[in-house]
């Protein structure tokens, strides 16, 4: 299919609409030592109606990119550049705190990575779904109030009869349930869901998973999935965009980056998932991360990457489209690219 | 997945079984127990006039050094037989020991209660504001607690009480607030940094919650098994410290409180002179107090972690 799609300008299969535009998001951890690099200078987008996964090893600024996002990046954690750009024209970076205020769960929504204790013990559940709703809409009359949370409860499939209760009546999934009730209670253009399944068995995480399936679909809504259970990725999303050490190395249709990865550190992470049809040895890369503080100039793989090259070491390898829809940052492929952005490949080869 | 067809009015009986609301932590013994005590003493404020004459317990309104009503004879050649007017006898100024009880017993409540309150109402504020805001504010008002605290409070209270001419009840708790906000303020703080890292006080905050809701709505009831503890613990440590002053005469000198009555038997040598009805009313009075607010305190300690209700039941 992407082989009909040699004509150069126009890429992108339909027109679709930018939900969420992510600019060079630069995020620091101060540390004594220097500043830890979390996130450096990634640039991504979610279109509109689109699920996307964000999948990656521990600490690599998964997370620390869903904060970032949502402002929510604690000292010493600091942004030290880039844009959020929401619908095409809200940057979320440059709101005073108040119109941030307006604007964080309107727009976007998270739906946390521990349901168990993002929920207060001592307010009951329809209270807390209330409160989020009051805060942005004004007060809202009981009668209204009350059907409409348990629209949404129906909507995320909980019955109604926990309307008054408190979060230990419920079990973990419910909690969870709440908590995805709670995130679409506003409409936002984008929910942000951090590792939701991740403290729940694999039958709650497939009826957790459907609802976030349901949800996208009955509200048109982005959703930004974190997680590596690249198993459940497979299911649930459109895209899929592979982190590591802070950069973005490969965005791809869900399917592409499965079947065909080009990124050496993708074709690592899929083919080191387990597989209960055949025994195969689990390959370890060799080597580490680099230290966040003090990266090496060049690639950031190009510690642990079996196929790393001169250029690797020099040369920081831009993000470009290989193929439509494909997006790979690895030297490997310079010169294939369909579309050349500004990059630099063509001065070092010569050099 | 168990969808439910349409959103039904809410079965509000279901949710919350008859049963469970006398299942709850706050029926705790000790507290229950300490508090029955302690609305009694506070009740002598309204109780007692109604049948006895609180006019008795000013200086030369009885006779003088009556013993009480069930010491046969006279232990001195000062002392006067029982008279059945003064059943817990009366001292060598005149006044009444059961008429002083009861005036001196609520006014040293009101003391406690007043300094307790003030100083637990400047420690969550301080608190609060310290551990949520963090920064300068933090330093400043946790440096300025922790000096308080390693103040010795009686000395300066001593001080503080002897510049005042006329102490009256209200200024003598205003004084003792002085040295009741410090350890409130230590302890909020600690909590309110405990619990501002907690899931959902971030979803609160990232749903659009101002500071003031956080504080109010998410974090403080979670604290108030914490705080009325805290409080009850404020009020001994008060009336501690007032009855401190008070005995070294330093208190209010026109109504009796009870420390005022143990300064009072103090100088007029009552122990020497086996006077036992003039001190030891005050005293058991202060014990009964202490015991019940040290039970409401462990009782409320128990609600508040679970851990410590253990084998009790």
């Amino acid at each position: 299919m992407s082989d009909t799609h040699d004509v150069l300008p126009v890429n992108q299969p339909e027109t679709r609409e930018v939900a969420l535009e992510v600019k060079d998001l630069r995020v620091h951890y101060e540390t004594p030592q220097g500043d830890v690099i979390a996130v450096n200078g990634i640039s991504f987008e979610v279109y509109q109606g689109e699920l996307i996964g964000l999948v990656g090893e521990s600490g690599c600024g998964k997370t620390t990119t869903a904060m970032a996002i949502l402002r929510l990046i604690q000292a010493p954690g600091r942004i030290v550049g880039g844009q959020t750009i929401i619908g095409g024209e809200i940057d979320l970076l440059s709101l005073n705190s108040q119109e941030l205020r307006d604007v964080r769960w309107k727009e976007v929504a998270l739906i946390p990575q521990g349901a168990m204790n993002s929920l207060n013990p001592v307010m009951r559940v329809h209270k807390q779904i209330a409160d989020a709703i009051n805060r942005h809409e004004g007060k809202q009359s009981k009668k209204a109030s009350e059907e409409r949370i348990l629209k949404l409860f129906n909507m995320v499939g909980l019955p109604s009869r926990i309307y008054n209760m408190y979060p230990h009546e419920l079990s973990g999934g419910m909690k969870q349930r709440v908590c995805i009730a709670m995130a679409i209670a506003l409409n936002p253009t984008l929910i942000i869901a951090d590792e939701p399944t991740s403290a729940l068995d694999v039958i709650v995480q497939r009826i957790v998973a459907q609802t976030l399936l349901d949800i996208k679909e009955r509200l048109g809504a982005s959703m930004i999935l974190i997680g590596h259970d690249i198993g459940l990725m497979a299911q649930l999303v459109d895209r899929i965009a592979v982190m590591y050490a802070g950069s973005i190395v490969e965005i791809a249709p869900v399917r592409t980056a499965l079947t065909d990865p080009l990124h050496p550190y993708t074709q690592l992470l899929i083919e080191s998932i387990p597989s209960i049809k055949e025994r195969k040895p689990l390959k370890i890369t060799e080597g580490l991360t680099h230290d966040l503080r003090n990266p090496p100039p060049g690639c950031v793989f190009q510690l642990r990457c079996p196929q790393v090259t001169e250029a690797c070491r020099e040369v920081v390898p831009p993000l470009q489209e290989l193929k439509p829809d494909h997006q790979v940052a690895c030297h490997l492929y310079d010169g294939q690219a369909i579309l050349q952005p500004v990059s630099l490949s063509g001065s070092y080869l010569e050099s | 997945m168990t969808t439910t067809t349409a959103p039904q009015a809410v079965p509000k009986e279901k949710t919350t079984p008859f049963v469970r609301r006398w299942d709850t932590p706050w029926l705790n013994r000790k507290l229950l127990f300490g508090l029955l005590v302690f609305l009694a003493v506070l009740s002598i404020e309204f109780v007692g006039p109604l049948f006895w004459d609180e006019k008795l317990a000013f200086i030369g309104a009885a006779p003088t050094n009556t013993v009480p009503i069930w010491v046969e004879g006279v232990p001195g050649p000062t002392f006067k037989a029982a008279n059945p007017d003064h059943p817990l006898g009366t001292e060598s100024q005149g006044r009444d020991m059961l008429a002083v009880l009861i005036v001196a017993t609520p006014r040293s409540l009101r003391v406690g209660l007043i300094g307790a309150g003030v100083g637990m109402l400047v420690g969550i504020t301080l608190g609060f504001a310290a551990g949520l805001l963090g920064g300068w504010v933090d330093s400043v008002i946790s440096t300025l607690a922790d000096v308080m605290i390693t103040i010795p409070g009686l000395a300066v209270l001593v001080v503080i009480a002897s510049y005042i001419p006329q102490v009256e009840i209200m200024s003598m708790a205003l004084i003792m607030a002085l040295f009741a906000w410090p350890l409130p303020t230590r302890l909020i703080r600690s909590q309110v940094l405990s619990m501002r890292e907690r899931g959902y006080i971030q979803m609160a905050y990232l749903s659009g919650a101002s500071t003031l809701d956080i504080m109010f709505k998410e974090i403080m009831p979670n604290l108030l098994p914490y705080l009325a503890a805290s409080f009850t613990g404020a009020v001994a440590a008060v009336i501690l410290a007032a009855t401190g002053v008070e005995t070294l005469g330093l208190g209010p000198t026109r109504i009796p409180t009870l420390g005022m009555t143990i300064n009072n038997a103090l100088s007029f040598s009552a122990i020497f002179r086996g006077m036992w009805w003039w001190w030891g009313p005050p005293i058991v009075m202060l014990v009964i107090i202490f015991i019940s607010l040290f039970l409401m305190t462990i009782g409320l300690d128990e609600v508040a972690n679970p851990r410590l209700r253990g084998l009790q039941q």
